[in-house]
């Protein structure tokens, strides 16, 4: 692990300098790793280590299981309906942000990034303030025998108010960066509204579109805060995967609980290499 | 032609996106989030301070914020030791681990929640030697609190520090060195003022998402009240006794503290703009 | 086509960008809008391409009134100073967009395109590059497939911004040159903005001097370089010596002054301070002894050997020609 400094030392530089003593980046490094062991990569190996620690079979039963099951359903339903939505969304707030001037734009960008500064918990809260049985429309929602809270809908509220900035912080900055002369050009050769933005925009931002994505369906689909305040926990009918985790792990089925738990690991995985893999395509771009 | 708009353009489409934009902001987030500020006002002034000012609540409040404060003042010490070994260093294993970073991001919180809580807990793989060796418990205590802020706050300051710490030409440092400075005051005095905004960006982002933090806590807070119980754990109880107000009221204080941190973190980043252009 | 500017305004804000300006262009000419940034130039070609809109007046192609015309429906071509060539299409894609957004019911069939794209390379000179992308080209490559874009949707008019100013110096003199040629070749109505005043006068038919959102001149390179209609002009355009007098200030072109005998008529003293060689022309500073005044005198190397004068000595120098304009003029400028 001797550690390089790859600059080339110049003739003229200092001694001293040239010859840094060996033991201090051996050091930094050895610490920065200590600490990301203790607090990353420990648990991440706990997970799976936990997850088969009773073996295929006991792993295996406890993903069949139809509870199992159902909690993966409704976790991919949510993620179906909050990351297209957020999308829609995102490419438009970005067209009216980067192409645009407008008053109150920067005022418009920080609301959009809200729902990240606020408490997962507090997410949930708010749409019970609204839709809960004691909320503004809860009394007309019961009248018309409609359920959004302890039900699907209120899950998928909860999960598209938490991944709602994602899209949008991805493409607002790097619509900004590049302008508006291609479009100007696109519209000067005649296309119209619909080929800018098949032919010319959504082309241009692809990558930084996919990495907003990537990141929306992980927090999607691992959000537990405010999806626990509004799903009532109801076994086979509420339960995404992550509150399916809690269950298991507070009924002390610790191997079952690590088992659906290592599908969510798996994902963030998949997240982490998907976002590298678009990292490295979009450095090598430009 | 909307009334926001002060410039003409060719572009098509101002009015829908913006319209849409709008719109969905105002139903999914601004109405929403409006309802707790409304649903206090239902309550007096008196009864609101009650609420926040109960013992068990305060007790709440002090621990999300006393937590998330060292969490983050942690993650600003490491974050930084971090990002430079990622930047300046090769190691095997560099590139995978730089990626690994953002794994708290990626992970699920429940998932971080019960992996944290088997690994520190007393008979756990870290939580047992620390007992043996120094008596230290750590899940089921305020400092398994700790442990879990500073698992989900940890990519923050590596992520804004790095860039600044790739940007920052080697040449300075070399100048100092070159003018007589130790290795040392070379890095305090040269590298650590370039990094100082992104740094404090970085560490207020960590805070903010800390105090808002659930699901990695509960499971390794042991969430016994007055000692380990955080603030977003108070709301959920109460609204598990039909305490609505009361939620509400803790939320609304959760609420004001995370716009203030929000409003803080964008004049931090303006400044590390500023300061970056000045720079260059 | 010509095009017609009648009494255009624009603002932005509280910065007037365009004061009142009238342009007639003849079809088929080449005209260069000349001036330093932020006198307008750029604001004038995007209210003609469509792209401003302008606060009051009009714009007229061939007599009809298209101020309030579509920029898709204006068949305008246009060159952007940076190119705006879509980044993640081949340069085949790029020349072809034009043709591929028609309404299908004019739209050519893909062998038509491919036909008219191929031609249209040609004509630039770079058909070899038709599947590269546009970071792999360099500049003055960039710049022609720019043009030949804007040229396939066979449009009424071409304007051009900035054409040459992200080129380095050779490559600029090439293009120069090769747009002419290309002008003489198609014969286009062409507009095109340039700060540099070696461009305009080479290049153009006619040329527009712009400052501060006003016109201050059109004419023929030779008549803005030879008759400027104002001090500004004067500075802009070339080297002059400023000379005050009694009635206003005397502009005169280095070139348009004489080293003459002591006792010539409207002779002027002053000390030859340097001697700069440029190839066959060498320029004298001087300072005229009366107001301390620096002057240039610009000779040709035998004319200069033939006077026998080395820095330090005193000369007598006569103008040629001079233009004086009253001193609120000059000011103005």
């Amino acid at each position: 692990m001797a550690a390089v400094l790859s600059s080339p030392a110049p003739a003229a530089r200092p001694r001293r300098a040239s010859r840094p003593i060996a033991w201090i980046p051996v050091a930094l490094v050895g610490v920065a790793l200590l600490y990301l062991t203790a607090f990353l990569f420990i648990p991440l190996f706990a997970v799976f280590f936990e997850a088969l620690k009773k073996g295929w079979g006991v792993y295996l039963a406890a993903i069949r299981e139809p509870d199992a099951w159902e909690a993966i359903r409704l976790t991919l339903i949510a993620a179906a309906i909050a990351v297209p939505l957020n999308l829609v969304f995102g490419i438009a707030a970005a067209w009216a942000i980067a192409k645009f001037d407008f008053r109150g734009k920067s005022a418009l960008i920080t609301l959009i990034d809200l729902p990240f500064s606020v408490s997962p918990v507090v997410s949930g809260l708010i749409y019970v303030l609204i839709f809960g049985l004691q909320g503004w429309l809860g009394p007309w929602l019961q009248g018309h025998d409609v359920k959004i809270i302890f039900a699907v809908p209120g899950i998928v509220l909860a999960t598209v108010f938490v991944t709602f900035p994602f899209v949008a912080r991805e493409l607002i900055p790097l619509m900004q960066a590049q302008g508006r002369e291609e479009e100007e050009a696109a519209v000067l050769l005649g296309a119209n509204g619909w080929q800018l933005l098949w032919r010319v925009t959504l082309p241009n931002v692809k990558w930084g579109l996919l990495y907003g994505v990537i990141l929306c369906n992980a927090r999607a689909m691992g959000e537990f805060g405010a999806v626990s305040v509004v799903s009532g926990h109801i076994r086979g009918m509420t339960n995404t995967l992550p509150l399916h985790v809690e269950i298991l792990y507070n009924e002390y089925q610790f191997a079952a609980a690590f088992a659906c738990a290592s599908l969510l690991a798996l994902l963030a995985l998949v997240t982490l290499a998907l976002k590298s893999w678009v990292e490295v395509k979009t450095r090598s771009k430009t | 032609m909307n009334v926001l708009q002060r410039r003409h353009s060719v572009l098509p489409g101002f009015n829908l996106a913006l319209g849409f934009t709008l719109l969905y902001l105002s139903l999914i987030v601004l109405i929403p989030l409006s309802a707790a500020f409304i649903k206090t006002f239902t309550l007096t002034w008196d009864q609101f301070v009650a609420h926040v000012t109960n013992p068990r609540v305060v007790a709440s409040l002090q621990l999300s914020f006393g937590a998330s404060f060292i969490a983050a003042a942690l993650n600003a010490v490491f974050g930084l030791l971090v990002a430079w070994v990622l930047v300046r260093y090769n190691f095997p294993g560099r590139r995978f681990i730089d990626a690994l970073v953002d794994l708290p991001f990626a992970l699920p919180t429940a998932v971080a929640g019960i992996a944290l809580t088997t690994i520190y807990a007393p008979n756990g793989w870290l939580g047992k030697p620390l007992l043996d060796a120094f008596g230290v418990k750590v899940a089921f205590t305020p400092l398994g609190v700790l442990v879990a802020l500073t698992f989900i706050g940890l990519p923050f300051v590596v992520r804004t520090v790095q860039p600044v710490l790739e940007d920052l030409e080697r040449e300075l440092e070399e100048a100092a060195l070159s003018l007589g400075a130790s290795r040392l005051q070379a890095f305090t005095r040269v590298v650590l003022p370039t990094v100082m905004p992104a740094l404090i960006t970085g560490f207020a982002l960590a805070f903010a998402r800390a105090v808002g933090e659930y699901g990695s806590v509960i499971f390794i807070a042991g969430n016994m009240p007055m000692v380990s119980e955080i603030a977003p754990l108070m709301i959920i109880t109460k609204l598990e006794q039909y305490d609505y107000a009361g939620a509400t009221a803790i939320a609304v204080v959760m609420l004001v503290a995370s716009f203030i941190l929000l409003l803080a973190i964008n004049g931090l980043q303006w400044w590390s703009r500023r300061h970056a252009e000045r720079k260059s | 086509m010509s095009i017609s500017v009648q009494g255009v305004s624009k603002n932005f804000g509280a910065f007037s960008a365009l004061n009142d300006v009238t342009l007639e262009i003849e079809p088929g000419e080449l005209v260069a809008l000349l001036g330093p940034s932020g006198s307008g130039k750029t604001t004038l070609l995007r209210v003609i391409a469509g792209l401003e809109r302008p606060d009051r007046g009009a714009v007229h192609f061939e007599g009809e009134d298209i101020t309030d015309q579509r920029v898709q429906d204006r068949g305008v071509g246009f060159v952007f100073q940076h190119y705006a060539l879509f980044r993640h299409m081949t340069i085949f894609e790029n020349v072809a967009f034009g043709l591929r957004v028609r309404p299908r019911a004019q739209r050519p069939n893909d062998a038509e395109i491919h036909r008219k794209v191929k031609q249209l390379l040609e004509l630039v000179q770079l058909d070899w590059l038709a599947d590269r992308f546009p970071h792999q080209l360099s500049g003055g490559q960039r710049q022609r497939i720019a043009l030949a874009r804007a040229l396939a949707i066979e449009p009424k008019v071409l304007l051009l911004d900035e054409p040459f100013g992200a080129l380095d110096a050779k490559v600029r003199k090439e293009l120069r040159r090769w747009l002419r040629r290309l002008h003489d070749e198609i014969h286009l109505t062409s507009v095109f903005v340039t700060h540099d005043q070696e461009e305009a006068l080479e290049v153009a038919d006619r040329v527009v001097v712009f400052n501060h959102g006003k016109i201050e001149q059109v004419g023929t390179p030779s008549e803005v370089y030879d008759t400027p209609a104002s001090p500004f002009v004067y500075q802009f355009i070339g080297h002059v010596n400023e000379l005050a007098g009694e009635n206003g200030i005397a502009y005169v072109r280095p070139h348009e002054i004489d080293v003459v005998e002591r006792g010539h008529a409207n002779a002027v003293e002053a000390v030859l301070e340097h001697v700069v060689r440029l190839g066959p022309r060498v320029r004298l500073e001087l300072l005229a002894t009366a107001g301390n005044t620096p002057l240039e005198v610009e000779l040709s190397a035998d004319t200069f050997s033939s006077l026998g004068v080395k820095a330090g000595d005193t000369l007598h120098i006569a103008p040629r020609r001079a233009r004086v304009f009253p001193l609120a003029d000059a000011q103005a400028a």
